[in-house]
Order: C-alpha cells, then sequence, then structure tokens
C-alpha cells in the first residue's frame, strides 16, 4: 500500500543528481557495504542485551514493591539481578550499540571503508562473550562487590581485549582517511578510544584498599560514562542532528570550546559521589568545583545543537532519528545540570543514597545515551540493509513508549527520592517511614520500566524483520507522517 | 567551509540554501552495484530500487559552521569560573589530607550532646516487624503486646525476654505459641530498650509504668551470658519476687 503513494514519474525525478553527486553517493555506498556485517553483528548482540538486561531491571523494580516475589531463589534475588541489569545494558547493549554506530560513523566521517574487518569481528565475539561469562557468574553469586566493576577479572579481560582489537580497526581506519578536517563527531570518538583503556586498566590495577578503594571506585564508575558512554552519545548527536536537518552544526568554536571543557572538567567528577565520606576534603570539593564547572561544555553543545535546530523543529514530525537524537540531546542537557547540581554538599545531603540517584542516572544513560542510539541505529540499518522499516508505526510505539516511561521514571523517582532524604535526614521520623513513603513513587518506576520494555520489544522485532528484509516492501521512508513531496520540498 | 552561513535571517529558510544542480538525464546503468549483498530472499530488483531511493535522498555528510561563540556563553563560563575558584579556596580544606574539615556541626552548648531515645522509634524501627504495628502479633507466630500478662505484670519480665531472647511454648492471653525471640542485649543500650518496652507499655491500650534504664542495666548486669529465657523459667523467677 505504501508503493501506491509514488509514482513512476516521481521516482524517476528523485533519482536526477549530477554526476559529481552520483559519485559521492556511489562512495558512501561503498562504505556501508564495507560495514554491513560488523555493524549488524554488534548491532543485534547489543539489542540482545537491552532486551535482557530490560527484563532483568524490571524485575529488580518489582521487588521494591514486592519484596517476597522470587526470593526463595538465589540466582533472581535482588543483589543479584541487580548487577546482572546494571552490567548487561551498559557492557552489553550501550557498549555494543555504541561501537556499532562507531564504526560506521568513522567510515563515513573519514571518507574511507573500514579497515581490518576482522578486527571487528574478533573483537565484537570477545566482548560478548566477556558479557555473557561475567553475566553467568553474577548469576552464581561471584561478584567483585564494586559497583560498575562486578565483573569477574577474567570477564573483564575479555571485554578490555575486545575493545583493544574495536579500537585497533577503528584507528586504522582513521589512518587511511581521505578527510583533511576531522568533523566533531570524531574528536570524541578518537578521544574515548585513548581514556577508555587507560581509565579500565587503572582501575583494574588491583592495589587500592579501604578508602582508596572506594575513591577508585567511584573515579572509575564515573569516568566509564566520562571517557565511554557519554563521548558516544555526543559523536551522535553531533552527526545525526546536522546530517538529517542538512544544514552545517551551528559554530566549530562552540564545538571545541565544548570538547576542551568536557576534556579538562569531566574526569574529575566521580569523587562528588563521597560528600561526607571519610577521604580528604580537599579530593572532594575539587570534585564538586569540576562538576559544577561541566555547565560550561554541556550549556556549549546545547548551544550550538539548538542553534542547529532551531527552524527546523518542524522536521521532528517525520523524522524518527531526528526526534530520538533531539530527545537524547535534550536529555543530556538535562542530565548533566542535574548532575551539576546534586553534587553540591547541600543537595547531596538529602538526595544521595536515595531513589533520586537512580532517577538521574536513567535519565542519563538511557534518555540521554540510549535514545541516540535508537536514533542512529533508525538512521542506519536502511543504508546498510537496503531496506525501509517495514512498519513506522512500530517506531512510533517504540519512541511513546521509550519516552514516557523514562519520563514517568525520571520524574517519579526524583520526587519519590527527595521525599526518602527529607525523611532520613529527620531524626524524629523511623527510617521505616521513609521506605514506606517511596512506594508509591516506585509503583510509578515499575510501570515506566515496562513500558520502556514494551518499546524495546517492539524494535528488537522490527530490527529482526529489517536484517531479513521481511515485512511489507516500501519504497518511500518509515517516518512518522509522509510530506508531500512537492518541488521545492523534496524528501530527505 | 564553503557551507558557511550569511547570517541569521537564513535560519528561518526551510532548507540551508544550496546551489541547485541542473537536472541530468536519469541515470542509465545503476549508479552502484548491489555486490556484496550479504541479505537473501527478496527480489533482488525491489531492494535495488528501494536502497536506491534511500541512498538518493540522503544529505551531505555533516559539516561545522563558523558562527562565534554567543557572547553570553563566555560571561557564563567566566563567572562560573571565578564563583568556583573561590568555593575551592573556601572549602578546600588548605588541601590537607584530613577529612570532614567542611562545616564541622557546631554543637550546642560544651559538652557532650545528648541524644534523645524515643520509645516509638525504637518499637518502630526493632520490635515491629514481628509484634506489628498495632501490637496485636501474628496469629501462631508472633504473639501480641496490646494486653499481654507478661508485658505488663511487672516490669522485670519483658526487661529480661528483650535482654536476652525468649524461646518454646508461652501463652499469651490464651493464645498458645511456639517461636524464637531473638536477644538484644548485644544489639540495643539500655537506654533504647528501656525507652522500647515503656512504650510498649502505654501504647496499644495498655497502661503500665515506664522502666528505666538503670532498671535494665541491672538485669543485663545479673544474667550476663545466658542464652534464650523459657516461659517456665520467666514464670518461676517472677513467683520467687513476689
Ligand atoms: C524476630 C521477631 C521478634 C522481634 C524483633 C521481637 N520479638 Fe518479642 N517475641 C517474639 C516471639 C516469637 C515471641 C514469643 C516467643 C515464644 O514463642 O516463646 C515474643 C515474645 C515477646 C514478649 C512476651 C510475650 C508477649 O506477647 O508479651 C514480649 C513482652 C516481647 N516479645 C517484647 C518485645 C519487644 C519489646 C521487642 C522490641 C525490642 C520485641 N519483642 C522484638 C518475636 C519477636
Amino acid at each position: 500500500m505504501a508503493a501506491q503513494t509514488t509514482t513512476k514519474e516521481q521516482f524517476i525525478s528523485f533519482a536526477s543528481h549530477t554526476t559529481e553527486e552520483v559519485s559521492e553517493k556511489q562512495h558512501r555506498v561503498e562504505i556501508d557495504d564495507s560495514v554491513t556485517s560488523p555493524v549488524v553483528l554488534y548491532f543485534l548482540t547489543g539489542i540482545g542485551w537491552l532486551v535482557f538486561g530490560s527484563l532483568a531491571g524490571l524485575l529488580a523494580a518489582l521487588k521494591f514493591n514486592l519484596p517476597d516475589w522470587l526470593g526463595g531463589t538465589p540466582f533472581l534475588t535482588f543483589g543479584r539481578i541487580r548487577p546482572v541489569h546494571l552490567n548487561s545494558v551498559m557492557y552489553g547493549w550501550a557498549s555494543l550499540a555504541g561501537a556499532g554506530m562507531i564504526v560506521w560513523l568513522t567510515s563515513r566521517l573519514c571518507r574511507a571503508k573500514i579497515k581490518e574487518t576482522w578486527a571487528l569481528y574478533v573483537s565484537a565475539v570477545l566482548w560478548n562473550i566477556g558479557v555473557a561469562f561475567g553475566l553467568v557468574s553474577l548469576f552464581f553469586g561471584y561478584n567483585q562487590g564494586m559497583e560498575w566493576l562486578e565483573f569477574p577479572k577474567p570477564a573483564g579481560g575479555l571485554i578490555a581485549l575486545g575493545f583493544l582489537f574495536f579500537a585497533y580497526s577503528i584507528v586504522q581506519t582513521f589512518r587511511k582517511r581521505q578527510v583533511e578536517h576531522l568533523y566533531v563527531s570524531l574528536w570524541y570518538i578518537l578521544a574515548s578510544l585513548i581514556w577508555f583503556p587507560l581509565l579500565y586498566v587503572v582501575a583494574n590495577l588491583g592495589i587500592y584498599h579501604g578508602v582508596t578503594e572506594a575513591a577508585m571506585n567511584w573515579w572509575f564508575g564515573h569516568n566509564a560514562l566520562a571517557v565511554w558512554f557519554t563521548p558516544i552519545g555526543l559523536a551522535g548527536a553531533y552527526y545525526f542532528i546536522p546530517k538529517v536537518i542538512g544544514r552545517p552544526i551551528y559554530s566549530y568554536y562552540l564545538g571545541l570550546l565544548g570538547f576542551w571543557a568536557f576534556a579538562l572538567f569531566y574526569n574529575w567528577n566521580g569523587i562528588h559521589h563521597l560528600v561526607g565520606g571519610p577521604l580528604p576534603t580537599w579530593l572532594v570539593t575539587v570534585s564538586i568545583v569540576a562538576s559544577v564547572m561541566m555547565f560550561v561544555p554541556v550549556m556549549a553543545v546545547a548551544v550550538n545543537h539548538h542553534l542547529t535546530t532551531i527552524g527546523h523543529f518542524r522536521m521532528l514530525k517525520y523524522s524518527p532519528t531526528l526526534r530520538f537524537v533531539v530527545f537524547g540531546s535534550m536529555s543530556y542537557t538535562a542530565v548533566s545540570f542535574q548532575g551539576s547540581i546534586e553534587s553540591l554538599r547541600s543537595f547531596s545531603e538529602v538526595a544521595h543514597f536515595t531513589q533520586y540517584t537512580i532517577g538521574h542516572a536513567h535519565l542519563g544513560v538511557y534518555g540521554f545515551l540510549s535514545m541516540i542510539l535508537f536514533g542512529a541505529i533508525y538512521y542506519i540499518m536502511p543504508r546498510i540493509a537496503k531496506w525501509e522499516w517495514p512498519y513506522p508505526k512500530l517506531i512510533k510505539l517504540h519512541f511513546w513508549m521509550s519516552a514516557v516511561g523514562i519520563a514517568l521514571y525520571v520524574v517519579a523517582l526524583n520526587m519519590g527520592g527527595w521525599i526518602q532524604g527529607t525523611m532520613m535526614n529527620d531524626p524524629s521520623l523511623p527510617f521505616i517511614a521513609s521506605v514506606n513513603a517511596t512506594k508509591p513513587y516506585l509503583w510509578a518506576r515499575s510501570l515506566g520500566g515496562t513500558m520502556m520494555l514494551v518499546g524495546h520489544l517492539a524494535f528488537a522485532y522490527q530490527f529482526l524483520l529489517i536484517i531479513y528484509r521481511s515485512g511489507p516492501t516500501r519504497y518511500v521512508p518509515a517516518w512518522f507522517e509522509l510530506r508531500k513531496t512537492t518541488e521545492e520540498d523534496k524528501p530527505v | 567551509m564553503t557551507q558557511r552561513r550569511k547570517s541569521k535571517k537564513s535560519e528561518g529558510d526551510k532548507r540551508a540554501p544550496q546551489s541547485v544542480p541542473a537536472p541530468v538525464e536519469p541515470i542509465q546503468q545503476p549508479a552502484f552495484s548491489d555486490e556484496g549483498d550479504s541479505f537473501i530472499d527478496s527480489d533482488s530488483s525491489d531492494v535495488h530500487k528501494i536502497h536506491f531511493r534511500i541512498v538518493s535522498r540522503e544529505q551531505g555528510e555533516p559539516e561545522e559552521g563558523f558562527e562565534p561563540t554567543p557572547s553570553w556563553v563566555w560571561a557564563v563560563s567566566v563567572l562560573l569560573l571565578f564563583a568556583m575558584g573561590f568555593y575551592l579556596g573556601k572549602y578546600g580544606g588548605s588541601f590537607d589530607t584530613i577529612a570532614h574539615q567542611v562545616e564541622q556541626p557546631q554543637l550546642p552548648g560544651s559538652g557532650e550532646v545528648k541524644i534523645e531515645v524515643k520509645g516509638d522509634m525504637v518499637y518502630a524501627g526493632v520490635c515491629q516487624a514481628c509484634h506489628q504495628a498495632d501490637g496485636k502479633g501474628v496469629e501462631g507466630k508472633y504473639p501480641p503486646l496490646g494486653g499481654s500478662e507478661w508485658l505488663l505484670q511487672d516490669s522485670f519480665t519483658p526487661a529480661r525476654i528483650v535482654l536476652y531472647g525468649l524461646e518454646g511454648e508461652i501463652r499469651v492471653k490464651g493464645k498458645g505459641f511456639n517461636n524464637k525471640m531473638p536477644q538484644f542485649h548485644d544489639k540495643l543500650s539500655n537506654e533504647e530498650i528501656a525507652a522500647a518496652i515503656s512504650f510498649a507499655r502505654s501504647a496499644f491500650g495498655n497502661k503500665a509504668p515506664a522502666v528505666t534504664p538503670v532498671e535494665i542495666d541491672s538485669m543485663r548486669r545479673t544474667y550476663t551470658g545466658r542464652m534464650a529465657w523459657s516461659a517456665a523459667e520467666l514464670e518461676n523467677l517472677r513467683k520467687k519476687q513476689k
């Protein structure tokens, strides 16, 4: 039925290009062909971990509401299912999908076919074995006991090795690049390739004890976001917003300010998790200072993206990619400003060690990073699968489930967490009162989580369809709404 | 860099101004080949057509514009830098290794702070899990405290129970129980135990006098090292004391 809306004449009129354009497009197709299999492998396994990880997350969430549910089965207890959730979505979904996006982006931005494809296959396989092995160990109760570093050493080692193979291929591609000028997204990608291995190795040296270990743990935990997950998200946002809209990013200079301030300040942030802890005061203070200074890079990125999009918000109506990515980019601004304020001592006294922090974390990793990855995958897949997404309605469902789900999740936990924190600080109230007060908010959180899971199932189903080129044959893009194609308004 | 934007006015335009390319003949031969196609089971001419259209509608790779950084962004950045420099100076703890230098609580008056122990809080935090918020207990598992002869008859019995635990058959308000209550002598202070018992003796419709920490302390010393009581033992002790 979709095919009926486009006549043959229109098709031919779209096809008229100058020869220069044709060769450029042909080059892009060659690049896409070179990355197809590794990218699909990364995405497919990443989405697998996403679905699995969301199930684990939902289970963990429901345990707050129904504490005795499934409590008799050791491997389904909260203490195991929660790290399973975290590691599955972070090292499985976000990292693998992010790696897939980086492969495609690097190739496209270097105007070069991907190099050393074998290294990408090796990387994807090692990485997935590492994650699977780590999760099985967590299910059996083997846990290193540090947040973000729960995986036992061998699993961590496999992932690190996978990362090195991945980085090798990206760096080789970069060295054979056919452009002089490096686009902003590439800065973030390359920087993260240097920063992340350094971080991982230093964190795993195993020479920390007591207070130093706590400091190292949070230095690592926050920096995993700073030097790996956030650069992926920003690289995506910097690429897809101007790409879909079809105009240059607003300002190179803002890009520079954003990048260097990010590089300077973000890596000091972790210790703000230990406000009030037995650390030297200056260490905590320096971390708070750096966290507040994060306003600068975040502002630079937000202004840059906003001024690029301005006047084109209309396109959010059509393009799923743009809608996901703009949602992600707005969440980045929100979550970063929130984080800067959370680091302040007076705020941390109430909000830390409550559900508030969980809400914040999800706004970052889901509202920002995952939404951008969804947008990226919706853009990349038709190009490498050579097939349109069969069901635009499912994309719509995915978007609304994810967007409303995460909004509900974050608002509920921020409110509930704040109430919980004030009650915990009130010496005239018993501790149990602060727990009971969070109950309705925790139900709302579980509802939000369920919605997100529904979105993921729609997404995963459609992903399987597109890689097998099944479903209805569509000749028109899977936009939310189809635009009337007129002369001055040709499709983007 | 040729894409440099002219003025802010152009932002209202629907699309970035690009010179319209002169249309040429529709391409005769495929502009790209469908080789290296790792996907199967589809009419390849369909795939080709669809892919062609996907590629055709794509915009060029993104570039940077060169608009200047808005001056308010610089202003805010510099302001923040100053404010945070001040913060670092004020709360930096002279870069000493001492923890908690900031915001040492100013204790009212001199000497120790006296923390008031509240019976309802100890009850809610410790006893409530078993004896319930309404003091009615759980049928067959946890005996009630409201109207319980064990709690109300004298002040020694509840002190003994809470300090060293209770085990075995017991009849409370005519109902039988056979369970185990843990000991609390190693978990709660004299003040806390006294407060909890006093609270229980005055809540749930009970009206018995309070118990003092001194009484608890003497009980604690008398029975140091013992295990859980049985109901019979308590009953005997009670009779002797009379
Ligand atoms: C882990 C559950 C548990 C906790 C916590 C607990 N109890 Fe008990 N309590 C019991 C059980 C079970 C019995 C009955 C023991 C038996 O069957 O021999 C009991 C018996 C009693 C009795 C005597 C019977 C009665 O109903 O009067 C008193 C008094 C009592 N508890 C007071 C307290 C106080 C005060 C606290 C808090 C400091 C407390 N208990 C905490 C489980 C508990």
